[in-house]
């Protein structure tokens, strides 16, 4: 299969006076092009995907008002059959960063979208240092594994296991400046900012994980997870300040079958590391009263730091595509420093209401 | 036509991709000087655990190089979560005064600021141009400040000569800033400075949050005369008294800076 799109961004300069010295205003293209191609080879169980997107100059806050074209190449390919399935992808992107308006700073306005090859985490503590893609540019690598154990095996026992591993690597690229055109000599405004070559990394690593996953039934109505993460955190990267948290994480999963109505699940969770607030407990039980209730209660706990505890406790009732949840708790405070500004999101303690309908 | 009206789309998507390429040769615009009608005034939003302030903190230097400190007047608001306010031993710069711009302004990220109060809260690359558009504009009113200072007393007096060059109404604002403060700041490298130097920090307010009314007719100078206590945590010799005048329409209609030693 082959694919491919172009977008194109029209935003006068008007009012945009960015001055690279005393006497020289920028002079800005008003129009910013981007395009895409993909090509996706299948057959049986293997997939393979190559896309490459490229943008034209587009000078703006994020990038410090460089002439530099921006562009990402990814490769992807998988394998899977009933059982078994494997994935492994590479990214590079390189001054990708493409929003509404050139002046734009935090996290809105984004007209692309550039996916984190790390994965997704629901687990609480292994959701605690969520990466974000770097918009300046990175060399991203995943590769993921899983296999199913079957049941009445040696290692399967009697309902079979469940097996997922995951790595992912995120990294800087190089960069060498270059200020040919500059100005004054010295200012990077209206020059192309810098160099790079394409395989070669720059010195900082931005986000390292690695998980495993068990998942096994046990007896006829208990079911069990457990889960081990090794992370490498970036967060002078990710947001503004902070070093490199590196932590192991610890999770269990338990799901009870109470009877064919109700299900209780709990969750036990430790998160060890010298970095920022230090180590972290999450406790959470949760009971499922089908078809439409739920109710569930949780605490996060910083047993490092700041002693403090983040309580919540959820009511969820579903009915057909509805669902609607009460809740009271706190959330932390926290300040987040991407996209070339400052954030503070302040803690916050009461009552949640939301209502969700799928279409 | 089924089987080339892909390619056709990618070639017409080529031909737009290089369209608006600005060539190295073409990249600045050169601004002639005009010469300067008056002196600009920039808030600048700022804290010592933000890290991307020192970005903003080297704009206004490289700002007051290019046109002259006495033309681009600058006024550091520690304010916000990301300052600190004085607790024991650490040096905190945050006041209660500067949160209360912070909020009356409607700031939500640092470092942000604005020139003149006019065209609202902007990120700091976009400071040299409205300094430049602000340097052109001819100021209606001139201000003139004489301070004399009692080390003993630890007093300040100062006097303003408003002079109108057209009618103007607003409000006169007088603060107190202080330049060479040896601090800790969070640096963009995600380090910790602790002996950062801090300048034009603001202190505290000579007449109160958001000034004191003033009217100046064409012609006529008016004359208001304040007094003031500078801090025993100041150090006088880097202490100056920032004074402008602003109103709704206008914003900052003109603004001078004076050392009270």
């Amino acid at each position: 299969m082959l694919g491919g799109s172009f977008v194109n961004k029209y935003e006068d300069d008007e009012n945009d006076q960015i001055f690279a010295d005393a006497t020289h205003k920028l002079n800005l293209p008003q129009n910013v092009n981007a395009f895409d191609a993909r090509l996706q080879i299948q057959k049986g169980g293997f997939n393979v995907l190559a896309e490459y997107a490229h943008k034209t100059q587009d000078p703006s806050f994020d990038n410090g008002y460089i002439y530099r074209n921006g562009n990402v190449a990814m490769l992807s390919a998988s394998y899977s059959k009933k059982g078994l399935s494997f994935l492994v992808q590479a990214k590079r992107s390189d001054n990708f960063s493409f929003r509404s308006r050139r002046t734009m700073t935090g996290t809105s306005s984004f007209i692309n979208h550039l996916p984190a090859f790390t994965e997704d985490q629901t687990y609480a503590l292994a959701a605690l240092y969520p990466y974000a893609t770097h918009p300046d540019g990175e060399w991203a690598y995943q590769a993921q594994f899983g296999y199913n154990f079957k049941r009445r095996t040696a290692i399967g026992g009697r309902y079979g296991m469940n097996l997922k591993v995951n790595f992912s690597h995120v990294h800087a690229i190089d960069r060498t400046p270059n200020l040919t055109g500059s100005v004054n000599g010295t200012t990077a405004l209206g020059t192309k900012g810098y160099g790079s070559a394409f395989f070669k990394w720059g010195d900082q690593t931005y986000y390292q994980d690695i998980n495993i996953q068990l998942e096994r039934r046990l007896t006829k109505s208990f079911k069990l997870s457990l889960m081990y993460m090794n992370q490498f955190y970036n967060k002078t990267i990710v947001e503004g300040h902070g070093g490199m948290v590196h932590s192991d994480i610890f999770i269990a999963d338990g799901r009870y079958t109470i009877s064919p109505k109700m299900t209780l699940r709990g969750e036990a969770q430790y998160l060890a590391t010298k970095g920022d607030q230090g180590n972290w407990m999450f406790g959470l039980l949760e009971l499922s009263i089908v078809p439409h209730w739920m109710f569930t209660v949780s605490d996060e706990y910083n047993s490092g730091d700041t002693k403090l505890h983040y309580y919540q406790g959820f009511v969820t009732f579903n009915a057909g595509a509805h669902r609607l949840q009460l809740g009271y708790g706190r959330t932390r405070a926290g300040f987040n420093c991407s996209g070339g500004v400052c954030r503070y999101v302040p803690a916050s303690k009461g009552f949640t209401l939301s209502y969700n309908y799928n279409f | 036509m089924k089987k080339i009206f892909p390619l056709i789309l990618v070639l017409v998507a080529i031909v737009f991709a290089s369209c608006d390429m600005v060539n190295e040769d073409n990249r600045y615009i050169y601004v002639k000087p005009k010469p300067i009608g008056r002196a600009v005034l920039i808030e600048d939003f700022t804290g010592q655990k933000c890290p991307n302030c020192p970005k903003a903190h080297e704009e206004i230097e490289k700002l007051q190089a290019q046109y002259g400190a006495n033309n681009v007047i600058a006024v550091a608001i520690h304010s916000g979560p990301l300052a600190i306010f004085p607790i024991r031993n650490i040096i905190g710069l945050r006041t209660k005064l500067g949160d209360e711009y912070y909020k009356a302004f409607g700031v939500s990220v640092e470092p942000t600021g604005m020139v003149d109060r006019r065209g609202g809260i902007l990120n700091y690359p976009s400071w040299a141009g409205a300094v430049n558009t602000e340097l052109q504009r001819t100021a209606p009113v001139g201000i003139k400040l004489s301070i004399s200072y009692d080390n003993t007393t630890r007093k300040a007096t100062v006097d303003v000569d408003a002079s109108g060059v057209e009618n103007v109404a607003g409000k006169l604002q007088l603060w107190i800033v202080e330049d060479g403060i040896k601090c800790r700041q969070d640096m963009p490298d995600g380090t910790v400075k602790p002996d950062y130097v801090q300048n034009n920090v603001l202190r505290a307010a000579v007449n109160g949050t958001w000034g004191t009314d003033i009217s100046v007719k064409e012609g006529e100078t008016v004359k208001q005369s304040f007094t003031t206590d500078i801090s025993e945590k100041w150090n006088a010799d880097k202490v100056a008294i920032v004074a402008f005048i602003y109103n709704d329409g206008g914003g900052v209609l003109q603004v001078v800076r004076k050392s009270i030693i």
